[in-house]
């Protein structure tokens, strides 16, 4: 029992690291990104190149990984979403919709349907493990991970909430045009705030990739486990999607406990549980459907 | 020179012209009044002006420098300051951050959060309160103050007085005749005409998007005002 508790936190905190970009990119730039998943694919596929066939280091791969899928947000934010984020709410969803079709099929192309993994490059870690009292014993990546789920967090928070660029990116978020009129370069903003959002997938990509392996059009997947931590838990804050990812994780390890086929079911009722109570009242709108309506709203 | 120049300048909503063709020039330390009616287009004027509203035609050109073409963060570069109406405040956000926000023209001058709070006194024990819970004349001081840490030459104020206890209008009003002794260009929209012919060095009236008055307060007279505000010519009354 406790060695299940024990794994429900470690995997909330892989949970955690794949919605935290999406969440972020969510509440500062309003975009639902479902390409999430196909990007963290995609900076999976580069740490590969990277760590297994140039024999880089997975840190230095990471370290350039982050900067390859920062000017890849700053890019995307440019070409794509800029322009989609002007026809309403929906066109910035299809926008990211395709790209992930796209994305998904262009690695198909250029990888195949191999399935790869990351655990090479770290050699003995990724069976490693770490002993706990009553003879628990708990994989180390695991730990890891749900150690980088806060930090990232964490770092972001301050970013948003203490720094300079990050009064900037919630002023563009909350009223772009009064942003603009205090000379802020809103699309710049927007660029540099969808580029932290995809660095931070890069995190998510090296957990994926630690814990198992993943093909082309492992991607939905992953989105659909981001999405559904961060509408349990809701925005407002980023650590709520760590709260929100941790319900994910114990009512699936609950559910495979009642059912060994329980698993996924238990994910999906947790997260039509949360779906239900945020739509009471008759709101039917994202803003409610994300926990926005009360305490997080702007307008 | 005028600090602030605006020759022909037209906008609309949709179909709708709301502003059509209206010119006017703000030097350094004057203040302009633009008065009117609700729907008259001040509003789209001045935003127009600042670049947050996309004008069909005419210029603004700020110290000498033509700016039309611009958008709106680099108009702001440039020192041309709009307090928006409401003031659009960021809420969640601490009366330092909202000051600090302003700094982002990148612009050199006088202006810190330090000078700020001397010049708002109000404001110094405020400093790590949330904007969103400070009274109306607070958050206009905040607006204000806001705009100033950009260090503009030309500052426009929209609707100042609007929904400020008379107390807090009156402090306003102290601190904008303190920038124009500063040599500030001030472009101020008013519904008080009182106020207006008190305090203004120029009085433009528009009714339907066109001037319908200019004149000095010396020149005119509140009954004047009212009826250039309805409309009237001058001559007729209101």
């Amino acid at each position: 029992m406790t060695s299940q508790l024990i794994n429900a936190i470690l995997l909330g905190g892989y949970y955690a690291v794949l919605a935290t970009g999406l969440a972020f990119m969510y509440s500062v730039m309003n975009v639902i990104n479902l390409a999430h998943g196909a990007l963290i694919v995609l900076s999976a596929y580069g740490l590969w190149l990277l760590g297994g066939n140039l024999g880089l280091p997975l840190p230095v791969a990471m370290a350039i990984m982050v900067v390859v899928m920062f000017a890849v947000g700053m890019f995307l934010q440019r070409v794509v979403l800029s322009r989609a984020s002007g026809g309403g709410e929906l066109l910035p969803i299809l926008a990211t919709f395709g790209i992930s079709i796209i994305l998904d099929n262009l690695m198909f192309q250029v990888f195949g349907a191999d399935s790869l993994s990351l655990a090479p490059l770290v050699g003995d870690l990724s069976w490693a493990s770490f002993e706990l009292p009553g003879f628990i014993f708990v994989g180390k990546t695991s730990v890891y991970i749900l150690l980088a789920a806060i930090v990232v967090i964490a770092g972001l928070e301050w970013l948003l909430r203490r720094t300079a660029l990050g009064h900037r990116i919630q002023a563009v978020s909350q009223d772009r045009a009064t942003a603009a009129l205090l000379g802020i370069d809103t699309q710049r903003t927007a660029a540099i705030a969808t580029g932290i959002a995809l660095a931070t997938g890069v995190i998510a990509a090296t957990a994926m990739g630690l814990r198992s392996a993943w093909g082309p059009y492992g991607g939905s997947a992953q989105l659909l486990f981001a999405f559904e931590a961060v509408v349990i838990g809701g925005l407002g804050s980023l650590w709520r999607v760590l709260a929100g990812a941790m319900v994910l994780a114990f009512a699936q390890s609950l559910a495979a406990m009642i059912h060994p086929q329980g698993f996924l079911i238990g994910g999906h009722l947790a997260f039509l549980a949360a779906v239900f109570i945020r739509l009471r009242g008759g709101s039917f709108d994202l803003k409610s459907l994300l926990g926005l309506t009360r305490k997080g709203a702007t307008a | 020179m005028s600090t602030l120049e605006v020759t022909d300048l037209r906008a609309s909503h949709g179909q709708l012209n709301a502003v059509h063709g209206v010119s006017l020039s703000v030097r350094p330390g004057e203040m302009l009044f633009l008065l009117g009616s609700n729907g008259a287009g001040k509003t789209t004027l001045l935003r127009s002006i600042a670049g947050d509203h996309r004008a069909d035609g005419g210029n603004v050109v700020l110290s000498g420098v033509d700016v039309s073409r611009d958008t709106a963060h680099h108009r702001a570069r440039s020192g041309l300051s709009l307090v928006p109406e409401g003031r659009r405040l960021f809420p969640k956000m601490t009366v330092r951050e909202n000051l600090m926000l302003g700094t982002s023209t990148s612009r050199e001058g006088p202006w810190t959060i330090d000078a700020i709070y001397e010049a708002f006194p109000n404001l110094a024990k405020l400093d790590r309160s949330l904007a969103g819970k400070l009274s109306g004349g607070e958050q206009q001081a905040v607006a204000i103050g806001r705009a100033l840490m950009g260090d503009p030459v030309a500052v426009m104020l929209d609707e100042v007085s609007l929904g400020l206890s008379p107390a807090a209008v009156e402090f306003a009003y102290e601190a904008l005749l303190r920038l124009r002794e500063m040599g500030l260009a001030l472009l101020i929209v008013e519904q008080d005409l009182n106020r207006a012919l008190t305090t203004a060095d120029q009085l433009v009236v528009m009714c339907e998007g066109q001037v319908t008055l200019r004149a000095t307060p010396r020149e005119t007279s509140l009954a004047e005002l009212a009826a250039a505000s309805f409309g009237h010519k001058k001559g007729e009354a209101a």
